[in-house]
């Protein structure tokens, strides 16, 4: 387990025809490792008007959360490389890292991370498994003020 | 004299094969059970692994039947409409039956962290109703609540898990029963609690299955012969009514349906009616 399947790829085509949000609009920051939720939540997101910048690992998140215009960051836990709480951590420990506003949108529910999660100012802790697209694009939208 | 000493050398060598037996016994034992504990931790954390990676391809199935359904994709035909809310109920009974597997050996160990509130048990039933509704009708059954005009009903309680014990008991009445009707009912207890009845007119229950019944793992064989589930729903049911204080059990004859039924204290500052 843990592998990726191959088939699971992100596929490069858009089935749905989604119009691309403008550029000055709310910026999410997607840091999720399974591309097929990624997908959907992007594609969900771009739906609402949003503008999704999306990583598939601890690493490449903490690249984007440093260099670019964030306004929201949603990040999973267990990713390759690099924890999300890991990266958390670093991205705390940055000047500018200490205001991005962060939901944990996971499917691990141990009672030891979402201490550790809130600990590092994590404005919600959501359950994948719990929520539809639409009700986590709800949560967004309400802390971006929209 | 001399046999007297004989007789206490004999009885002490003995006593001294009787205490090595008994440590090597004591030591097999052990070993055992150190074994039998270490398998039942590879299990439970197998299990939490396997639930857990289950839960992504179900996240993403729900998300995707909620954005057809919710026109994400276009207009949707009432057939399909129909389909999709098919797909979704089997979807939601994945989730809940994963969770349980989560929560199984959480609840057990006392790692699960409750969320203690106080939650209007009649809130909690009617929430529990119109959940199942449309799938109670699309087995053409028919499905009744039953809540007294006045009923004193706050208890305190986590109300996500007493959410989730009032799901696994309506959810198993609608899955056993194939004609007839599943009722929800409350009523105050005279002692000063509130208990929750879920009646189904199904196929019943036999004495010998009760007793096993809230045990782990046990599962109900059906008319068909067919044993469906994990076996871990009314353990955990058991579990959470217990931790709050409740009791839980069931009411059946073999071809007169079933009840299952929780008692809980009602919370003490709300005893008056409300």
């Amino acid at each position: 387990m843990g592998d990726q399947d191959p088939q699971t790829k992100l596929p490069q085509e858009e089935p749905m025809a989604v119009q691309e949000p403008a550029s000055d609009a709310p910026t999410v920051l997607f840091i999720e490792d399974d591309p097929l939720l990624l997908k959907m939540y992007e594609t969900k997101f771009k739906s609402e008007g949003l503008r999704v910048l999306a990583a598939q690992d601890g690493e490449e998140g903490l690249r984007l959360a440093t260099n670019e215009r964030i306004d929201l960051i949603i990040l999973d836990l267990m990713m390759p490389k690099l924890s999300g709480l890991d990266m958390l951590e670093r991205l705390r420990s940055q000047a500018h890292g200490k205001s991005h506003v962060v939901i944990v949108l996971t499917n691990l529910t141990k009672e030891d991370e979402i201490k550790r999660a809130m600990d590092l100012g994590v404005k919600e802790y959501l359950v994948k498994a719990d929520l539809t697209p639409n009700e986590v694009a709800a949560k967004v939208k309400a802390y971006l003020g929209k | 004299m001399e046999i007297r000493q004989e007789h206490l050398l004999l009885f002490s060598l003995v006593n001294f094969v009787l205490l090595i037996i008994a440590i090597v016994v004591a030591v097999i034992n052990s070993r055992k059970y150190g074994k039998i504990k270490e398998v039942d931790k590879e299990k439970d954390e197998f299990i939490s692994m396997a639930a857990h990676e289950l839960r992504a391809p179900l996240t993403a199935i729900k998300g995707y039947l909620s954005m057809i359904v919710e026109g994400d994709a276009g207009e949707v035909s009432p057939k399909a409409r129909g389909f999709l809310a098919d797909a979704s109920a089997v979807n939601e009974r994945l989730v809940r039956l994963v969770n349980n597997m989560l929560n199984v050996s959480r609840i057990e160990q006392g790692r699960l962290v409750f969320q203690m509130d106080k939650l209007h048990l009649a809130r909690a039933a009617r929430s529990a109703f119109d959940a199942f509704r449309a799938e109670a009708e699309r087995k053409d059954l028919e499905i009744l609540l039953e809540i007294p005009e006045k009923i004193s009903d706050v208890v305190f309680v986590d109300p996500d898990k007493i959410d989730e014990v009032i799901a696994n008991l309506v959810s198993n009445a609608v899955k056993f029963t194939n004609e007839g009707f599943v009722k929800i009912k409350l009523l105050n207890l005279q002692e000063g609690g509130i208990r929750l009845e879920v009646i189904d007119s199904g196929p019943g229950i036999s004495a010998e299955e009760q007793k096993k019944l809230f045990r782990k793992f046990y599962r109900v064989e059906s008319t068909s012969g067919k044993t469906i589930g994990t076996g871990l729903g009314l353990y955990i049911c058991k579990l959470l009514i217990e931790k709050f204080s409740g009791k839980i059990g069931l009411i059946s004859n073999d071809d007169k349906g079933s009840t299952f039924w929780f008692e809980l204290p009602i919370s003490k500052s709300d005893r008056e009616i409300s």
